[in-house]
């Protein structure tokens, strides 16, 4: 994949959404090709950039396209799909009223990392062809658990599957002995492949994000207390996934060396940016935006 | 009676022997077989009797295809409630 993935991440009220917003606008400045996609559910960048925005990618200035994922939208499809896919196999789907029961599935728990990873997955396949692909995250909760999630499914996945082995082995003991031993040839069992087929897409996701040379994690926090424990929670989370956090942002900073020096003492290999809080308090609009220096090289991004 | 038949309903003879004793030597293993489909079963749609189960979207990828699974998961539920003649009929008249 050509395209470098930036994920920016932090305790909801940081300035996810701002900052993810200005380093999109600055690389495109500097003539990448950038997509910013929105991936929380309450958005926000329509609000920053000052225009409607949907799940078509609109152009914002050359080289910027932002978009808004609805997130509702993926779940309603992947259930359609999964409904689909089981009328066609089940015998008996007129008995009961699939129609309701599936209806009701779109409130279980799970589901809506579910539909983050997917819109994930999907913008990272459509537009490989950009020089960068920025994300602005759910707030915390939503967020760790959709980047946990290739990992704690292949766990899952890898005890199914071996199950599954056992039992098959099993059953093929059992027609070797009935048939007598001349003929081996077992047909693939579908659910085996289906897990096959879904750990090596959770496999690609876990790898492609763990993968420091593709993927830039971006921490975002506030000079005061309660960001900084959030932000410490989220790096000890991701560091258990595996995941490297590149940059950590302090925003609205009110140049207070102390926080900065106490920050960099917790947070090793990681190297800092610091945004001053603007005098005019907001930052919307392209001309704000534009306005702001970033406090590092947009080649190093 | 011509000799070759003859032979030949021996030899038809020893061969429904061998089935059945294969089938006899395989009726323990098959039960076992069904019992962890059942589990398996059990394991992806725990959550409905109260047991930890796979991700939502894991379950529901594999549901499209567990027709059989669930089928034996059903009949295993229907004689639960009689182990005792669950383990003669396995075992066998004595």
């Amino acid at each position: 994949m050509k395209a470098r993935v930036l994920f920016f991440v932090g305790k909801g009220g940081v300035g996810k959404s701002t900052n993810s917003s200005l380093f999109a606008l600055k690389l495109a400045r500097n003539g990448k090709r950038v997509l910013l996609n929105s991936i929380d559910p309450a958005h926000n960048l329509h609000d920053i950039f000052q225009v409607t925005l949907g799940s078509k990618p609109k152009q914002i200035v050359p080289g910027l396209e932002a978009m808004e994922t609805d997130l509702d939208q993926w779940v309603k499809k992947y259930l359609k799909d999964t409904e689909r896919d089981f009328r066609s196999v089940y015998k008996y789907q007129e008995a009961f009223n699939l129609h309701k029961y599936f209806r009701t599935l779109k409130y279980s728990p799970g589901l809506e990392e579910y539909a983050v990873l997917l819109a994930l997955v999907d913008t990272l396949r459509r537009f490989a062809d950009r020089d960068y692909i920025v994300f602005d995250t759910p707030p915390t909760a939503l967020t760790l658990k959709f980047l946990a999630l290739p990992d704690v499914s292949l766990l899952w996945l890898s005890e199914l599957s071996q199950f599954r082995q056992l039992i098959l082995n099993k059953e093929q003991i059992i027609t070797r002995i009935r048939q007598g031993r001349k003929n081996s040839a077992r047909e693939r069992d579908p659910i085996l492949a289906k897990i096959a087929d879904m750990v090596d897409r959770y496999r690609g996701m876990s790898d492609l994000l763990k993968d420091s040379s593709v993927t830039r994690t971006f921490l975002v926090l506030n000079p005061d207390e309660l960001s900084l424990a959030e932000s410490k929670l989220i790096w000890r989370e991701l560091t258990n996934l595996g995941m490297k956090i590149s940059f950590l942002i302090i925003n609205k900073s009110k140049s207070e060396d102390a926080f900065h020096g106490r920050v960099a003492g917790q947070f090793p290999d990681v190297q800092l940016l610091v945004l001053p809080r603007m005098a005019g308090g907001e930052l919307t609009g392209l001309k704000e935006l534009d306005s702001v220096e970033l406090p590092m090289d947009v080649e190093e991004v | 009676m011509s000799l070759p038949r003859w032979l030949e309903q021996i030899r038809l003879f020893f061969k429904d022997l061998q089935i059945i004793n294969s089938n006899k030597a395989t009726a323990l293993l098959e039960f076992e077989v069904l019992e962890l489909r059942n589990i398996f079963a059990l394991l992806l749609f725990g959550s409905f009797v109260g047991m930890p189960a796979p991700p939502v979207h894991i379950t529901l990828q594999l549901l499209p295809l567990m027709e059989k699974d669930i089928q034996v998961m059903l009949r295993r539920i229907n004689v639960a409630h009689d182990a005792l003649a669950e383990v003669v009929s396995t075992l066998g008249e004595p």
